[in-house]
Order: structure tokens, then sequence, then C-alpha cells
């Protein structure tokens, strides 16, 4: 009898140290790290760095910070890491913006700054921060037809090509109400510049899995980057990545599912308590941003991994310890590689994609060494 | 003396230092008094919160409100309004959700513990308007 309890304590043993060793053995991200870049943040700067936006801009690269401590736009170089300037926009009326939800850079001289709720007052200024112009989309007269919830940020930015402005929306329905899980809701709004007004986007709704199901609104929220000519949509909860051809609008589907993915995530069978909502949001896996890396035709895939839940620790430091992954695929979307970050290091809301790299701050609320006047961003490389 | 029961009865009833309610607990660990509509605001549990509520927090606490703001991060609750200022508490811990102070937005609280969920800084604005 003994002996058989050593055998099972044995295999019990054996089994769990395996499990642990193989997943530790995954966390390999270091060997795609190529340099990292410090940012000194003044008394004025948060490390929150929640509106940014990357440019390009020949020889030199910027991330651009909307710093609403100063009302103003920081600007940062990405090769010494130094604060260059501070632009600040027109902020008194007529052209006040309450409450600035993104900005969009399209090159040094023309930076959209975009209001919360409406495109309706969004302004274009150069790098003095002199007005370009105002925009003044026409207003429905119904308030809530007239509100567009757009996100402008992360994985759900805003971006203008070729004269239009496209948008991610939130609705405003609730959304663990199953009947409003339908094809109606576009989340991709455009506003054409010129024309001056908005299409909304048809291949933008639910998809079809989602429809007529309850689930967490967390896990509703849909990415879209853009190449050179498709659209990329990635659902919270689609092991598949929707493209759709801007011109003729051709649809096509690509499996890209996370190699961490145990289970199919199911909807709910009734309307959840704000704690099963946590535990649904916090224990199940998300495909969370799409990116797309034009120098190295690449795509990346991020999913944040399951958490472990407890009604006792607070959610946000739950999800901020969650392991996080990166997929990364090729120009025709074949999955290359799955690399396995640690949790509670880096901001993988706030990643972003540049000349050099992945770039993921070091802005974790549960980064036990972090400094609130610096913001360290590690550059990854994950073509080699 | 009945005069006097009464009294003390009706002071009991409404006083704002009754210890059955966990935001009572919370304000004496914090340190603020219920006498005043008190602000309680996390901006790590709300990363929107941040950027949409910054400034109708700050006129809050200009019109001699309290506001405690819950961050682990001192220098960002520091930015979101002065810590020095007299009405003005910061908490660093996990009482706050412990006792479920809060959810992910903000609230007003009262003596009296009614308590006003925060969706929009026009909530705020709109009691500012109304207390004057």
């Amino acid at each position: 009898m003994k002996i058989y309890l050593s055998v099972i304590l044995l295999a019990i043993y054996l089994l769990f140290s395996c499990s642990q060793n193989e997943k530790s053995s995954l966390y390999d991200y270091n060997q795609y790290k190529i340099d990292s870049i410090s940012f000194n943040l003044d008394d004025s700067t948060s490390n929150e760095f929640r509106l940014i936006e990357y440019l390009d801009s020949g020889d030199e690269d910027y991330l651009y910070h909307f710093n609403q401590f100063k009302s103003g736009i920081d600007k940062f170089s990405l090769s010494s890491g130094e604060l260059i300037k501070t632009i600040s926009y027109p902020n008194e009326e007529p052209h006040m913006i309450k409450l600035v939800q993104g900005i969009s850079v399209v090159n040094e001289d023309s930076i959209f700054v975009i209001p919360s709720l409406k495109v309706r007052g969004m302004i274009l200024i150069d790098d003095n921060g002199q007005l370009i112009h105002r925009y003044n989309p026409k207003e429905e007269i119904d308030f809530e037809k007239s509100i567009i919830n757009h996100i402008s940020f992360g994985a759900q930015k805003s971006e203008y090509r070729g004269g239009e402005l496209h948008l991610i929306r939130y609705p405003l329905f609730d959304m663990s109400n199953p009947s409003n899980i339908n094809d109606e809701f576009l989340f991709e709004v455009t506003y054409r510049v010129l024309e001056n007004d908005f299409i909304f986007i048809s291949e933008s709704g639910f998809p079809s899995f989602y429809h007529d199901q309850i689930w967490v609104s967390n896990h509703l929220q849909v990415s879209r980057v853009f190449n050179e000519k498709e659209r990329i949509y990635s659902w919270n909860l689609s092991d598949t990545l929707d493209i759709v051809n801007i011109k003729n609008g051709e649809k096509s589907r690509k499996v890209v599912k996370s190699i961490f993915k145990s289970n199919e995530i199911k909807p709910l069978a009734s309307i959840p308590t704000r704690e099963q909502k946590m535990e649904y949001t916090l224990t199940n896996l998300k495909y969370y941003g799409i990116y797309y890396d034009k120098y190295r035709q690449l795509y990346y895939r991020t999913v944040q991994l399951p958490g472990k839940y407890t009604n006792s620790i607070n959610p946000k430091d739950i999800d901020a310890v969650r392991d996080f992954s990166i997929i990364i695929l090729d120009k025709e979307f074949n999955v290359m590689k799955e690399v396995l970050f640690n949790g509670g290091i880096y901001n993988m809301y706030r990643v972003f994609v540049g000349k050099k790299g992945v770039y993921l701050p070091k802005n974790n609320h549960m980064f036990a060494s972090q400094d609130e006047d610096k913001l360290i961003f590690d550059i990854f490389e994950f073509a080699k | 003396m009945r005069v006097l029961g009464v009294f003390l009865l009706i002071n009991l009833f409404f006083s704002c230092e009754n210890t059955s309610f966990p935001i009572d607990i919370y304000s004496r660990t914090v340190g603020f008094s219920l006498d005043k509509p008190t602000l309680i605001i996390n901006p790590d549990n709300c990363s929107a919160c941040f950027n949409e509520f910054a400034s109708s927090v700050r006129k809050f606490q200009d019109k001699g409100f309290n506001v405690v703001i819950i961050s682990k991060e001192r220098k960002k609750a520091n930015l979101m309004v002065n810590l020095d200022s007299s009405n003005v508490y910061y908490d660093s811990g996990d009482l706050s959700f412990e006792l479920k102070i809060l959810h992910s937005l903000p609230r007003i609280y009262f003596c009296d513990h009614p308590v006003i969920e925060v969706v929009s800084p026009f909530i705020i604005e709109g009691y500012i308007n109304e207390s004057n």
C-alpha cells in the first residue's frame, strides 16, 4: 500500500514539475530583445502613456504622447529618448476640445486631435501647434445617433489613410443583452474628410458566432489594422482573422490560433453578475490586438492568457500579472511562431510597432522595479 | 434627562461615526471625514478615468469637498490632484477593494451613506453646480 502511495505521489510530482518546467522554458522572449529606450518623465508627465502615436519621419522616428497635464502633445525621439518638444494646441473657444480621446499623427506637420464621443470639433494642427483646420461634419438631429463612441488608442487606434479617418467605435447599448448581438451594429466608421461625411463599414459587425448569445462585453471587442491593400479584423474570441480587400471588398479568413488556447470559450447561460463577469474576463484567453509591421511584412497578434481569479484580489492587479503572448505571422498570415511573455512586467495594452521592431513599455502597474519618473520600452525583433 | 436620551439616540442614528458600514471603516483608516461629500477614485482600475476625470476631480477638490485617490503610483495620483491639499487623501493599499468601496468607476460618498456611481465626469460637475 505504501509503495502504491509513493508511486502515485511521485507521478503527481513529476506531472506538475514537468508542466511547470515546460512553461518556464517557453518564456524565451529575451532572445528577441534587441534594445531598450528610456524616457525621462518630468513632473507633469505620468508614465500612463495611454494616447500614443508612432511616426517614422524618415531619418528619425518619434513617439507622440497626448499629455493632458500639459494640455499638449509631447514629442519624444525614439533614438535618444529625449523630449523634443511639447506641442500645444488651440484650446480656447471656438476650438476648445473638452476631452481629447485620441490623436492621429499623419506626418510631423499634420496631427489630428480627436474629441471624445464625436468627430465634430476635431482639429488638425502642425508641428508648432498652429491650427490648420477644424472639422465640422453635419450633426444628426437625434443626439444618440450623433455620438461616435470611438476608441482611438491601443489596438483600436484611429488611422488616417488617403483622405479618410478610420475609427473603431463601441456601441452604447447593453452588450449583455443577446438580442443586441447581431450584425446591425458596425464597429468601424470612416470619416471622409473632403466629403465631410461618414460611411459605416459593412464588414465590421459582430461575427456570426457571437450572435444572439450572452457574452461578457470585455470579450466583444475588435482590433483592426491596415496593410497596403487590406483591412484586417481580429475579434477577442475568434481564432481567425477576417481580411477584407479594400478595393473590391473580397473577404477571406485565416486561422491564427494561440498554442496556449486549450479549450473553446463558451457563451454564458444567463446574464452574469459583476463577479461572474470578472471571473469570465480574467480566466479566459483573449486575443487583444492585431498590428502590422510594414518594415518586415509581418503581423503580430497579441494574446492575453487566462489568469487565476480570486475575489480577494483586485481584478486589475490580476489582469496586470497575466502572462501574454505575441503570435508572429508572415505576410500571408501564416503563423511563424508564438512568443510567451511573463505577466507583471510589460503593459501589453500599449504595444506599438516601429522601424526597429516591437516596442513593449514597462509601465505595468504591478512591475515592482518601476520608477515613475522613467518609462522604459524594450524593443523586440521577431523576424530573426 | 429624557430629552438628552432622545438627543443621544438621534445623534447616534445620524452620526457619521457609525461603524457598521464599510465606508466608515475605510474613512477612519484613510483619515477623512464623511462630514463632507467624498469623491473616491482609482485611476489604476480605470485607465480612462485618468484622462476623463482629472479636471472634474480638481474642481470637486477646489470646492472644498474631499477627494480620495487610490493608486499604487504616487506620482500619477499627484498629477490628478495635489496630494498636499488638506482635503485630498492618498491610499496606496487594497483596503478599498477588500471593503468593496469601489468597483472600477469613481464614486461619491455622503455622510448618510447614499452613493453616487460616477459614470461620467459630467456627474461630478453636475453635483458641483447643484451644490452652489
